[in-house]
């Protein structure tokens, strides 16, 4: 049962009064990496346990099959920090977001160095680079996007919404022409379309209890998946929904419901654009025209605990991650486009998002 | 003559097209088939016999192939699917349709379900005078062992006649015998009440030591066999995993703790037994390793017991001691606590059980977390069993106070899976204990010189909201000295 509620904790533990920021920079010896600037890479997001500072990152070599743990640490000397929420690529710098200790690190991705650090957040989530110049970065439980200069690594200004500070949360960031489009997904039920010329809201739409996570396909067609909140939660619950949305007009052009119960999580998508992949009792997989929901995963889970999906760009092959028992040391499943299993191997505790290099 | 044969050209081609332009118009436009199925969830619903009808919509299916295939065997070569089953379950039908101009498939999920049954009537707990859930005894030459009838029901004016063989020992309102291994030898223990007897065996065995497996430089630190693995019902008994037989349910512990993976205790009373390929020695110290899943905030705490191979045959038929915990003594504590559990009647129910003290409840079916159809042990074949043992007072509340964050406080030390600051030592993820905080019958220290087996059992009757019944969670047991 503490499995289920260790699933929860991370979201719910957010609801409670602010905590101090946990990040515990132990000094250790630093390690030399250079890894093959020209090939493939993919970073594992190790989120660690809540207050524990043990988050960490891993890097798996697709050609090589080699995996690497505990990258950052080893070649900065000093810990990642305290629960790792996602990284994302941008002018050949990775950004990693550690939610709870309130910094995004800029690493060099051959040498896994530290060649930024943007500081003075609470509770980021997802950062997007706009321009050279300019960044923005999601916070939980602020109701504000945080427009950042990543050169300078000082925050420049804010975009505002109407939320507010006690529920106001934004969350994944989607490109699409000179927008963003975020999705407030804590406790919240719409999705946000930024004009980043203007840093300011110019759109919102009502999808549904906590949209947990976006994708644009290959139509320019924006796919959003609500998780429907969870029971006798007090802001409500309802089934989990996959909608497609056009991000002109944005309005909701078709939407899939799931069966109540469901826990859906983690919407990616195909590197062609043309076919979408999340986390349901497995993995499933839909095509982006199918008229309904696959009606079992693609992939069945089998006593494992999914956590984190990524498709490989260049191949289409499936990465799960596992997180065992959200306690011990997770492992990756890779699996080929066609379901089959391929191989494993062990990374951090709670591997929860992935990042190609 | 250039421009001549360029005039010819086009000529030619125009009356090329123009002859086929009629043939154009006929052809069929070379699509693949599509199918549009007439429910837009492509899941069905039928009762067990029941017809059900399928007529998806088609378009380009001209001189198409249908088949229908389930588990890859063709049930259908029709458009339209009629498809009824005499079995509760669900299954997956695909629909391939196929022309020359290429093949589409789609699937279906058709769940075939069984009459409801309704809820499951009240259980009626069993109405025996008394209860006697061992009549076998091993117990080592020197030492005492509590003889007991459990759970009697009236005891007003009761008198208890105890015998040993054929010697009468006792006759008191008391229904306890503290019975004297003064020598070895397999004694005939009888108990009168009125008009019930109820006959025991107690078998004297050698003197502590005899049986003694020292621990040699090949010994493992861990668990070398699981010999009995009895949860309570629970949310994850029977996930992921298929045990049809205790040797399968054991073997599923194996497994787990080889991978160092939990294993549910399930609600109270639940329990499973480890063994090592030595006995594991008293030092006074913490001996005894026992992995689980801390948290700060939500203890699931499990109580340990030992028990020394006293009769040398290898199997935990012994005398348990439990090891004291910090609120073994505690007022709150019960000792003796049983729960009875009782099989639902269809799958997908909750499981109703029956306290010894008057008590009932539910283990609730969480059909959003965990979709089994049985939270009652497959393996164990009984439609009702009862687990007993030694209840804690529950800590658990909701700390949000609306149903949505629930604590579980810890307990000060002495538990599996109960984050505390004195017997994690500089662990994460493990509680330690010491044999010499096993204790008799009457709480008075056991003495053990060394133990040979191991028993965790869930010490907590408690629900927590949407979050379902306290389960304590282990996920490996070790002989700490080897690891020291």
């Amino acid at each position: 049962m503490k499995i289920l509620r260790s699933l929860l904790t991370a979201v719910l533990a957010m609801t409670l009064a602010v905590l101090p920021s946990c990040m515990k920079y132990g000094p250790s010896e630093e390690e030399e990496f250079n890894v093959d600037p020209s090939g493939e890479g993919l970073f594992i997001i190790n989120e660690g346990n809540y207050m524990y500072g043990n988050a960490s990152l891993s890097y798996y070599d697709p050609v090589t099959k080699h995996v690497e743990n505990e990258v950052f640490v080893r070649s900065n000397g000093f810990k990642l920090g305290d629960v790792a929420q996602s990284m994302t690529m941008a002018d050949g710098i990775g950004w990693v977001v550690v939610n709870n200790s309130g910094v995004i690190f800029g690493i060099d991705p051959t040498t896994f160095k530290e060649v930024r650090r943007i500081t003075g957040f609470t509770s980021p989530r997802y950062f997007r680079m706009i321009s050279p110049t300019k960044a923005y970065v999601t916070q939980i439980w602020d109701p504000r996007v945080f427009v950042v200069n990543p050169v300078t690594c000082e925050t420049t200004g804010y975009v505002t919404t109407d939320m507010d500070y006690d529920s106001g949360s934004t969350e994944m960031m989607v490109s699409y022409g000179r927008y963003i489009i975020t999705n407030c997904w804590s406790f919240q039920n719409r999705i946000l379309k930024i004009d980043t010329g203007s840093d300011s809201v110019v759109k919102s739409l009502v999808v549904g209890i906590q949209p947990e996570s976006m994708v644009m396909d290959c139509n320019d067609k924006l796919w959003v998946l609500t998780d429907g909140g969870f029971k006798d939660s007090d802001y409500g619950y309802e089934a989990p929904k996959l909608l497609r949305i056009d991000p002109d007009t944005f309005r909701i052009e078709q939407s899939f419901s799931f069966p109540d119960g469901t826990h859906a999580s983690r919407l990616t998508v195909s590197a062609e654009g043309d076919e979408l992949f999340w986390l349901d009792n497995g993995v499933c997989k839909m095509s982006t025209d199918a008229t309904h929901l696959p009606v079992r995963p693609f992939i069945s889970r089998e006593g494992t605990l999914f956590y984190g999906l990524t498709i490989n760009p260049v191949n289409g092959e499936i990465y799960v991650s596992d997180a065992v028992d959200y306690v011990q040391s997770g492992t990756v499943l890779r699996y080929s486009q066609d379901g089959e299993l391929l191989d494993t191997f062990n990374v951090g505790i709670n591997p929860g998002s992935f990042c190609w290099r | 003559m250039g421009r001549f044969n360029s005039i010819f050209i086009a000529l030619t081609l125009f009356l090329a097209v123009s002859c086929n332009w009629n043939e154009v118009i006929e052809e069929v436009t070379p699509m693949p088939p599509e199918i549009t199925l007439d429910n837009s969830s492509a899941v069905y619903s039928i009762m067990v016999g029941e017809m059900l009808t399928v007529s998806p919509v088609y378009r380009y299916v001209e001189d198409a192939a249908f088949a229908w295939s389930c588990d890859g065997e063709v049930i259908s070569s029709e458009p339209v699917l009629r498809y009824t089953d005499s079995l509760a379950h669900t299954v997956f039908i695909t629909i391939s349709v196929t022309t020359e101009y290429g093949s589409t498939s789609d699937e279906i999920r058709v769940d075939v379900k069984a009459p409801d049954p309704g809820p499951d009537p009240e259980p009626e707990p069993d109405d025996d005078f008394w209860v006697f859930p061992q009549t076998e005894f091993n117990v080592s030459l020197g030492r005492s062992i509590l003889l007991k009838p459990y759970d009697i029901k009236e005891s007003d004016g009761a008198h208890y006649i105890w015998t040993v063989a054929g010697v009468q020992m006792q006759d008191s309102a008391e229904p306890e015998f503290v019975f004297e291994a003064k020598q070895e030898g397999s004694y005939v223990v009888t108990v009168t009440h009125v008009n019930l007897v109820q006959t025991l065996t107690v078998n004297v065995c050698p003197a502590e030591g005899t049986f003694y497996r020292p621990a040699s430089a090949s010994s493992a630190a861990t668990v070398n066999r699981i010999y009995e693995f009895t949860p309570a019902p629970g949310q994850y008994v029977n996930e992921d995993y298929t045990a049809n037989t205790p040797e399968e349910a054991t073997a599923y512990v194996m497994q787990r703790f080889g991978e160092v993976k939990y294993v549910s205790l399930g609600g109270f009373g639940g329990y499973l037994i480890a063994g090592f390929d030595h006995s594991i020695d008293n030092t006074g110290e913490y001996e005894i390793g026992i992995v689980s899943h801390l948290s700060e905030e939500y203890t699931e705490a499990g109580a340990v017991w030992v028990m020394q191979d006293e009769n040398g045959d290898g199997l935990p038929n012994d005398t348990w001691y439990e090891l004291k915990g910090s609120d073994t003594f505690a007022a709150t504590t019960v000792h003796d606590y049983a729960v009875t559990y009782y099989r639902p009647s269809a799958p997908g129910m909750a499981v109703q059980w029956t306290d010894n003290l008057g008590g009932s409840g539910k283990v609730s079916y969480m059909a959003s977390y965990h979709h089994q159809d049985w939270y009652y042990p497959l393996w164990i074949t009984a439609d009702r069993y009862t687990l007993r043992g030694t209840r804690l007072e529950a800590h658990n509340y909701d700390r949000s106070g609306n149903g949505a964050y629930w604590v579980n406080p810890p307990y000060a030390w002495g538990y599996v899976d109960n984050f505390n600051e004195v017997d994690m030592l500089d662990s994460k993820d493990t509680n330690h204990f010491k044999i010499s905080n096993a204790v008799r019958y009457d709480g008075s220290p056991a003495n053990l010189e060394y133990i040979d087996f191991v028993k965790v059992q869930n010490a907590l009757n408690a629900s927590s909201g949407w979050l379902g019944e306290v389960s304590t969670e282990v996920c490996g047991i070790f002989d700490h000295n080897l690891q020291k």
